[in-house]
């Protein structure tokens, strides 16, 4: 879940207690958000300062140890006083500030489970702020990859002009569900061929198509994707193109289209394993414009896993990023290449792809129909190319031409002749078309859609005497478009309720039905109005109901839609240092040393507080967190973490091994 | 994104480059070292970058990197990875491969990693004699083409300085005062041309292609290198017309007695020190299956030179033969290096590179050429014709269409628009073309006029003596009809587009005055005709014409002295 996604779902309440939090209380000060200062690099590391050690602890290891996958709080507690040098306590109230501050969210279930989690989106800017990847520049001659076949390996397009051209075979192709709920064959297929993804390299990640027995992984990956955008609209008979939807998706510029596409994409990328997030974040810092070493990254992610006290295999790491690599290559956001001379196999490298941040490339119109779209241009622009024209390149910039059949096509769908040229001539900037051009409109525009059959709606009476009665009624005439033959009527459809109510007034009620009804369908292709003016429409693509639209073609992983968002705040779960009350002063403000018994009874409520306690050991105070108390007759022995420099190390200590002691708070407790 | 670049190149190396940005001359010389035009139409001009176009370029000592930074100067986005791979990778391979020749013996010198590669293919190593070192291999001495073709074809291309020999001895020299009595000498770029191709008779020079727009004058290239080398030649051409007028030119700008000059054809079979033969003929067999008769003409005669006329129609049965007779120098002639056949890297490989080229825009520039203005006029039918085009069959309305009464008024006009120049008016029924003669009192030529007369009449037309000619369907052979500056074409068979763009071909050769021609297509108004036309059009943007479309009353309003030009 993203952060539009959830701030379509927390209440207004909640989202004014998460901005109370002192960790935002700066930010919110200078006007942002909650859901704006979680996207905002300086937000993010000016509430990194005002956490407490303990939630800065149990951040850093949530996100070491857990990634961007929910958690159930219990697993995520017991993790974090496993492999972190945080006692029970401060694990519980590190976790709570988090939930206060909205930087951690909990859902729950109706039995009560509760399910930790991170916005994907924020979790990006989260990881790269606490793990930093230093990407060094490679600024050496490159050369591209070569496949098996010797073919070189270039940029794909990105996905949301696939997604586009995938919506254009759509609304080109049958729609209407078959009897087993999935689209026909021929329109998967056509869907396949404009997406021209490959599954294979898309399969890299543990994608899980529902119907994966009707739709290919690449598919399922687009239709996701464009109901993840509100692309899509899903009807009892079958799937159609959202047209305000597209309208809007249509305002954003080539940059945050791809964004979009990209935040969606991570959403999946990121619910794979440790390797994977780390990859994945450290991956999506890279600047655009930039070649960066695989290797580099590798060796990076291995010192990061090696740190959280993980270890991974030899080699699995280059693997990972490799993996990663040609996703984001096949998506079309990622570019490859080696170094110039260097070995085959060897100096992976790669850059970022940088994408038009303004909507502003003119259409070039050739006298022979060919139309070259540049870089940049808007995407209602391209729409109405892929509707009216052939696309013959789809390498920057796109080529189309227009032919006899793609004219023809248009006007069947609802286009004009006129409409074609208006648009040609407003998209290229010019005052006229090359008259070549306007010849051939007008030749292919000739013939076809001359002759057209128009459903309508009839007002058929039983005998011609019934006929010239219900002419003569008052009110009747004027929903009569035309008279055929001497019994029917040809009626304008807006009209039948009044008709129907004019008829049962004369004591001649129709039928209740509508005999052979016809189906308007609504069988034109969308327009996208003003494809040069939309610029500056807000659109917000991944709200909730998208997601879960999105989750008919991919099912998502760990996904939260049958859990409810906690809208209480995180503390409900934290009782703290209960029993404290029972507690001598003496205890957690001074170092004393004190008999074997009631070191016993300190320990044994340090456990059941699950705080730490100091100890001097040796000379040396030193934090230990007391967790087992073994008896063996007389003789005890505590087991925990003893805690060195912010490492912790699982020791057993008798009480004979250290002099004074005393409880320890956790910090920000004042008692 | 740089705002002032002229040229998007593509991963595939098509170079589009943009005639409206101000940089576009600088863009354009230096794509025409290493691309070749595709398509030339509206604003934005298609290029290819080959193997071909590239070896071409670095023939000529330019590099690999060089073009890529020729095109990321001129860049309007930033070249693909793709692009530069390929043009490294091309170019990589080049010069890698040489043949030469130690005294009788054929060897080829090559870096050795490569030549290591080639000795894995086994029809390759069936050529080598002898290994002599890891760097140079003994071959057989009949496999120089054939190597040439394949390693070309596996995209290394071979540099051949194994040299030639002298062939049969012929006495030739160029008139200064051709025999029709015009004063003759070669223009300043022929005898470049001529002089790329022999190169002071080393082995780089004696092979290759000449490329020149159509009306150059490509013709007098071959009888000047025919006449420096001195060499019993194999002139081979496109048409039986085009031999006959090669025969011509020859007599008529050389010394060449009649007896040095022969017609191989389906009519006479003569072998003379100079003979003209058609790919057509060279390539009958009785069969299928069986041997070309006639092939056996490239051994009838120690032939010390062979051209090979319109080189991008060479068919590959010629190609073969061609392949075990490297040793005798080469020229190709043509106006364009494109071919649809896939086959450009074995005119590369046996033929030889390109070794002299001038684009149409500068042969425009130097009036090398004419100035060819196009218009289609769209002429009515009237309503009964109407009511009988509807009714009737598909071929029938074509041929209503085609055949239109209304169309003599606008050639009427046109003629007396045009009165004081060549006109050809050129069609595909004969019976229209019978009437049209008749009505405007002009010779008709078909393809059953004799041949005598047939050449009588185009006497009669160069010299100015008859100013109209009808022709059918004949016209669209190479005819040379050099003084014919405005031609009508009455109409068309159907889509053909090569019938349209010789006609328009045609006018090309250099005017007298203003050097200006003119081609109007008559079409038929809201019939098939119209595209049929517009298809043919089509083709015809893409090689730099234009058109523009008039009615027959506008054109009757003088509307058409407005003319666009040829790009």
């Amino acid at each position: 879940m993203n952060l539009a996604q959830l701030s379509d779902k927390l209440s207004s309440e909640r989202v004014k207690q998460l901005e109370s939090s002192t960790v935002w209380e700066a930010v919110v000060a200078r006007g942002m958000s909650w859901q704006e200062a979680m996207l905002n690099h300086s937000a993010v590391t000016a509430a990194w300062d005002r956490l407490s050690s303990s939630a800065k602890g149990s951040l850093e290891a949530f996100m070491l140890l857990v990634g961007a996958a929910p958690v159930e709080e219990d697993k995520l507690l017991a993790a974090l006083r496993e492999h972190t040098a945080l006692s029970g306590m401060e694990a519980r109230m590190g976790l709570r500030d988090l939930q206060e501050a909205g930087i951690v969210l909990a859902a729950a279930k109706v039995w009560g489970e509760r399910i930790c989690f991170m916005p994907t989106d924020s979790f990006l800017l989260w990881h790269q702020l606490l793990f930093p990847c230093p990407l060094n520049e490679i600024a050496v001659p490159v050369q591209p990859l070569m496949d098996a076949s010797g073919t070189f390996l270039g940029a794909q397009e990105p996905l949301s002009r696939r997604v586009l051209y995938m919506l254009s075979a759509l609304v080109k192709s049958e729609t209407a569900f078959t009897s087993k709920g999935i689209l026909p064959k021929k329109t998967i297929q056509r869907l396949q061929e404009a997406l021209r993804l490959e599954d294979g390299r898309l399969a890299h990640f543990a994608w899980s198509v529902a119907r994966r027995e009707a739709y290919p992984l690449s598919v399922a990956a687009g239709l996701a994707a464009a109901a993840a955008m509100g692309l899509l609209r899903r009807e009892e008979r079958g799937l159609n193109v959202d047209h305000e939807g597209l309208q809007r998706w249509s305002a954003m510029s080539d940059c945050d289209r791809e964004e979009a596409m990209i935040s969606w994409a991570f959403g999946y990328g990121l619910k794979g394993t440790r390797e994977d997030v780390h990859i994945g974040a450290a991956l999506a810092s890279a600047s655009a414009g930039k070649w960066y070493s695989a290797s580099e990254v590798a060796e990076w992610g291995e010192l990061l896993l090696h740190s959280s006290g993980a270890a991974s295999k030899n080699g699995l790491m280059l693997d990972r990023v490799t993996r990663w690599l040609t996703f984001l290559h096949e998506l079309g956001w990622m570019e490859l290449a080696e170094r110039l001379g260097a070995l085959e196999g060897t100096g992976l490298l790669f850059r970022r792809r940088e994408f038009s941040s303004a909507i502003d490339g003119r259409l070039i119109v050739q006298p022979t129909g060919e139309l070259l779209v540049a870089p940049g241009s808007s995407l209602g622009m391209r729409w109405e190319l892929e509707l009216i024209a052939e696309r013959i390149h789809r390498e920057e910039p796109v080529l189309y031409r227009m032919t006899a059949h793609s004219v023809a096509a248009a006007l069947e769908h609802g286009r004009t002749k006129e409409g074609v040229a208006d648009f040609l001539a407003k998209a290229s900037g010019e005052a006229e078309l090359p008259i070549q051009l306007e010849s051939m409109l007008e030749q292919w525009a000739n013939r076809s859609s001359r002759y057209s059959f128009t459903e309508a709606m009839l007002l058929r009476c039983d005998t011609a005497e019934l006929a010239e009665q219900a002419i003569s009624l008052s009110g009747i005439a004027e929903h009569v478009l035309a008279r055929i033959g001497e019994k029917d009527f040809i009626i304008d459809p807006a009209g039948v309720s009044e008709l129907r109510g004019l008829l049962n007034k004369a004591g001649y009620p129709p039928r209740k039905g509508i005999v052979q009804a016809l189906d308007d369908g609504g069988a034109g292709y969308p327009y996208i109005a003003d494809f040069n003016e939309t610029l500056g429409q807000t659109y917000t693509p991944l709200t909730p109901d998208r997601s879960f639209e999105s989750a008919e073609w991919l099912y998502e992983p760990m996904t939260l839609r049958h859990y409810e968002l906690d809208q209480t705040g995180g503390a409900a779960a934290v009782t703290i240092l209960s029993g404290m009350d029972r507690v001598p002063t003496a205890w957690w403000r001074q170092l004393r040393s004190y008999h074997a018994s009631t070191r016993k009874e300190l320990i044994q409520q340090a456990v059941a507080m699950e705080t730490a306690v100091q100890l001097n050991l040796d000379g040396k105070l030193r934090n230990f967190v007391p967790e087992q108390i073994e008896l063996r007759g007389e003789q005890w022995a505590v087991t925990g973490k003893l805690i060195g420099d912010e490492l912790a190390e699982r020791s057993r200590l008798t009480p004979d091994m250290w002099e004074e002691m005393k409880l320890v708070l956790p910090s920000g407790i004042i008692m | 994104m740089n705002i002032d670049g002229a040229i998007i190149v593509q991963s595939d190396l098509t170079v589009l480059l943009d005639e409206r940005c101000p940089t576009v001359h600088t863009a354009r010389e230096q794509l025409y070292r290493f691309a070749e035009v595709r398509k030339r139409v509206g604003s934005i001009h298609t290029y290819r970058i080959t193997p071909m176009t590239l070896w071409h370029a670095l023939d000529e000592g330019w590099t690999g990197e060089q073009t890529i930074e020729a095109l990321r100067t001129h860049a309007k986005y930033e070249v693909p990875l793709q692009a530069e791979g390929m043009i490294r990778l091309w170019a990589g391979r080049y010069g890698k491969l040489r043949l030469s020749a130690e005294h009788e013996t054929l060897l080829l010198n090559g870096d050795a990693d490569l030549l290591e590669a080639l000795s894995r293919i086994p029809h390759i190593l069936g050529w080598v004699e002898a290994i002599r070192s890891p760097e140079t291999w003994q071959l057989a001495p009949d496999c120089r083409g054939l190597l040439k073709q394949e390693l070309g074809r596996l995209g290394y291309p071979v540099i051949d300085h194994a040299g030639y020999h002298t062939g049969e001895f012929l006495s030739v020299h160029l008139r200064e005062q051709a025999l029709r009595g015009n004063r003759f000498a070669l223009r300043d770029y022929q005898e470049r041309a001529v002089r790329a191709f022999i190169q002071d008779g080393a082995a780089r020079g004696g092979s290759g292609v000449v490329v020149l727009p159509c009306g150059t004058g490509k013709t007098v290239i071959g009888i000047a290198a025919l006449a420096r080398l001195g060499a019993a030649t194999l002139i081979l051409t496109s048409s039986r017309t085009s031999a006959e007028q090669w025969r011509e030119e020859l007599l008529d700008k050389t010394t060449l007695a009649e007896d040095s000059v022969g017609l191989y054809n389906g009519k006479v079979k003569e072998v003379k020190p100079v003979t003209i033969a058609t790919y057509q003929l060279l390539t009958r067999r009785k069969s299928k299956a069986g041997e070309f008769t006639h092939m056996g003409l490239f051994n009838e005669r120690d032939w010390g030179l062979i051209i090979y006329d319109e080189v991008h129609l060479l068919p590959a049965p010629v190609f073969r033969m061609t392949a075990s007779i490297q040793a005798t120098r080469r020229l190709g002639l043509t106006a364009t290096l494109v071919r649809e056949d896939g086959c450009a890297e074995d005119v590369y490989s046996l033929i030889g590179p390109k070794q002299y080229d001038m684009q149409w825009k500068e042969a425009e520039k130097g009036a090398f050429i004419a100035t060819v203005s196009c218009a289609e006029i769209r002429v009515p039918l009237t309503a009964s014709q109407q009511l009988s085009y509807t009714e009737a069959a598909p071929r029938g309305r074509l041929r209503i269409a085609a055949e239109n009464p209304g169309k003599l008024s606008v050639v009427r006009d046109l003629l007396a628009r045009y009165r004081d120049k060549q006109i050809l008016v050129i069609g595909q029924y004969l019976g229209q073309l019978r009437e049209v003669a008749s009505e405007i009192e002009a010779p008709l030529l078909t393809g059953e006029t004799p041949h005598e007369e047939r050449l009588h009449l185009y006497d009669q037309f160069r010299s100015g003596n008859i100013n109209v000619l009808v022709v059918s369907k004949v016209a669209n052979l190479a005819i040379d009809l050099p003084d014919a500056s405005v031609a009508i074409q009455l109409s068309g068979s159907f889509g053909s587009r090569q019938e349209e763009a010789q006609r328009v071909g045609r006018l090309l050769r250099p005017k007298q005055g203003d050097n200006r021609a003119w081609f109007y297509t008559l079409v038929t108004e809201g019939t098939k005709e119209t595209e049929f036309a517009l298809k043919r059009q089509l083709f015809m943007l893409e090689q730099g014409y234009e058109y523009r479309q008039v009615s027959a009353a506008e054109a009757r309003e003088s509307r058409l002295h407005t003319g666009v030009v040829n790009g």
